[in-house]
């Protein structure tokens, strides 16, 4: 690390002390009804939980026998971050600053079913590049127009509770690793483990679940290519993409079976399972392409540390046949897409409850490329501080061969620092 | 490629190490005493609502010194003959749709941002809350535990014998925990949850029942206090009990998925 990388980072922490140590030292506020004296004194129990649910404005319960009126709910999450990346040799910076969300609305009416929409969007605040150094790779920004999309629209129904369908534009979850998703070929992208929001648009389709018992049956006939990309219609034989899974719990596991049939794109196989092995939770994906001979899989683990349980350690692994090192041919690499270029990965993380402080939760993580021996490490500070909004410190450290996956943007050693609010409403 | 091997078997084996220093031993005394079991059994059998489906709803305010109180809403349906139940949370607005849903020993969260399920084990804790979800649905001591005589005490105006279990596996919410039940009916009015090291965490006061059934009971008010941290408890109410049949589709994967935002 060079000297005026040290300093960033002194200051960067330095600052983020001062930050804390001035919540710290507001008051606290007084806790309502602190220690009941008599912990079976069943009025002041009742009258301590009626002042809270009324100070929470949550209104009495409504009762277990209701449901049968229409229920309408409206809601999304919303993200605003600003964040600065600094060139190894700290002569140049690259900033930006946006807001991301998305909001839905749901209405379910009793034996007809729900509707479902949601649109996400992006408004950019700031974007700026100074010095030497780093690129922006040739993106654009907009600062007046917002980018706004249609995520999902749906309407979801049943047929006498046996067999539930989905019909329209939506986001399927399909499998259960955390980073890296090999039976996910449903999806138009696989999540993004790192964005902190996740702001993908759904496929149009119809999709069919049918329990099983403790076992579930699903298919999703994909139908987004039946339209090419100049608005024709196609012969949906044989344009539709037909995915099947089936999975069952099982000797403390939950195993899937996941296939894909398709006109136009390969046909795929895949299995996964996910359980508790001596007290840890392990979890694992395969997918295959028969034709192509081409493999995917991901295997992970994670386990809780400490009298109470504030630690978990978490780890996963990736391997992908079709990767490799491609560092000097950013086409390809743009290509495959971030965490699917590669042909190994690995990923381990820490995160800690109220540590060093309470109200202070800490995660440090890194992932590495290990085909071109890149890697990014992230050290992540969730404040939650009484009185002000809840945000995040996000230091980010770019490392390894240079023009590998993590290290083409800003260089071997560059740094990140960042500061998100994240709201769910 | 040898590097990228060597790389991988050092990352897999730093990872083991540390995951088995995490590991912790529960206390294994090796046998029951049956006088403890049969108390356990008595508490058991009248906590025990096979045979019922009930369906109600569950409050829980939690305090924390210098914080706002936080205020969950979670519907439950219960069917104990089948060992399963599903938890559904109704409040506030951006928990809504978020769930659970046990059958026999598997657990599944769902989380309705992503639309997944996610396989847990039964210690999971409910909405980042001191509650657990093995507080639902039908007990099991017995097959979770070792359980020996400690002896009696006074809590409130009951006269209470104690029973301490040690668990026989890891995937119990507490490894170590002494039950004061009351010699008038035989119900728990007291928890105390012990680490592995036997470090008081947390205890839990039963403070009224509700009979659903002749001779079966629910808790309708439950106090949990932390034992380490000053001040901060968890008041959970039990309201609008009722012991209606429950449709069949709403222990599964479909029904929490319906209830999704």
């Amino acid at each position: 690390m060079s000297g005026k990388a040290r300093i960033a980072l002194a200051l960067a922490l330095a600052l983020a002390g001062a930050l804390f140590a001035s919540a710290q030292a507001a008051p606290a506020g007084a806790a309502p009804g602190a220690e009941a004296e008599d912990p079976f004194d069943a009025a002041a129990f009742e009258a301590e939980a009626a002042a809270a649910e009324s100070s929470a404005g949550a209104g009495p319960a409504s009762g277990a026998a209701s449901g049968a009126a229409p229920s309408r709910l409206v809601g999304g999450s919303a993200l605003v971050s600003a964040q600065a990346y600094l060139d190894p040799g700290l002569e140049g910076y690259a900033a930006s600053s946006y807001a991301a969300g998305k909001v839905f609305a749901k209405v379910a009416v009793p034996d007809y079913g729900s509707l479902f929409v949601s649109w996400s969007g992006r408004q950019q605040f700031l974007a700026g590049l100074a010095g030497e150094g780093p690129s922006l790779g040739g993106a654009a920004y907009d600062l007046e127009e917002p980018e706004l999309e249609l995520s999902e629209l749906h309407y979801s129904f049943d047929l006498r509770k046996k067999l539930f369908l989905r019909l329209g534009k939506q986001l399927v979850a399909w499998g259960p690793s955390r980073v890296w998703s090999p039976v996910d070929f449903v999806n138009a992208e696989r999540e993004d483990f790192f964005a902190p929001i996740d702001l993908r648009a759904g496929k149009a389709g119809l999709r069919a679940h049918l329990p099983l018992g403790s076992a579930n049956a699903f298919l999703f006939a994909d139908f987004s290519g039946t339209v090419s990309e100049s608005g024709e219609a196609l012969d949906p034989l044989k344009t539709a993409a037909l995915s099947g899974r089936l999975d069952a719990a099982l000797g403390g596991f939950e195993f899937g079976l996941s296939g894909r049939a398709s006109g136009r794109e390969a046909e795929l196989a895949g299995g996964d399972f996910s359980g508790y092995l001596l007290g840890t939770a392990v979890y694992g994906e395969l997918a295959w392409a028969p034709a192509e001979g081409s493999v995917e899989a991901s295997l992970g683990a994670s386990r809780a540390l400490g009298e109470l349980r504030k630690w978990k350690l978490s780890a996963e692994g990736f391997y992908n046949s079709e990767g490799g090192d491609l560092r000097g041919d950013p086409a390809a690499m743009a290509a495959a897409g971030s965490l699917y270029m590669g042909r190994f990965y690995a990923y381990a993380g820490l995160e800690a409850e109220d540590f060093p402080l309470a109200g202070l939760d800490s995660s440090l993580s890194a992932t590495a490329n290990l085909s071109d021996r890149s890697f990014y490490a992230r050290l992540a500070e969730d404040f939650s501080i009484p009185g002000a909004p809840p945000f995040s410190l996000v230091l980010g450290c770019y490392g390894g061969e240079g023009q590998g996956e993590f290290t083409l943007p800003f260089g071997a050693g560059a740094w990140s620092i960042g500061l998100q609010a994240r709201m769910e409403f | 490629m040898v590097r990228v091997v060597r790389f991988s078997m050092a990352a897999a084996l730093l990872l083991g190490a540390a995951l088995g220093l995490g590991a912790q031993s529960p206390a294994k005394p090796g046998k029951t005493d049956p006088a403890a079991a049969e108390l356990v059994r008595a508490f058991e059998a009248k906590l025990d609502l096979a045979g019922l489906d009930v369906t109600n709803d569950f409050t829980l305010v939690q305090k924390k010194e210098g914080e706002a109180d936080r205020v969950l809403r979670v519907r439950v349906y219960r069917r104990d003959a089948a060992e399963t139940f599903t938890l559904v949370f109704q409040y506030p607005d951006s928990e809504r749709g978020k769930g659970y849903w046990r059958s026999g020993a598997d657990l599944y969260l769902y989380l309705p941002s992503t639309r997944e399920f996610v396989y847990r084990n039964r210690k999971d804790d409910v909405g980042s809350t001191d509650i657990r979800t093995d507080l639902f649905g039908r007990p099991d001591a017995l097959g979770q535990f070792w359980a020996t005589m400690a002896g009696t005490a006074k809590v409130a105006s009951w006269e209470c014998d104690v029973v301490r279990l040690d668990a026989k596996k890891l995937d119990v919410s507490y490894p170590v925990q002494k039950w004061y039940l009351r010699r008038g009916d035989g119900l728990p009015v007291k928890v105390e949850n012990f680490s592995a090291g036997e470090t008081l965490l947390r205890t839990v006061y039963y403070v009224e029942y509700k009979e659903v059934a002749k001779g079966k009971f629910i808790f309708a008010k439950l106090l949990s206090t932390d034992a380490l941290e000053k001040g901060r408890r968890t008041l959970l109410s039990n309201e609008g009990i009722t012991t209606a049949r429950i449709a069949d589709y709403k222990f599964s994967k479909a029904f929490l998925e319906e209830q999704s935002r």
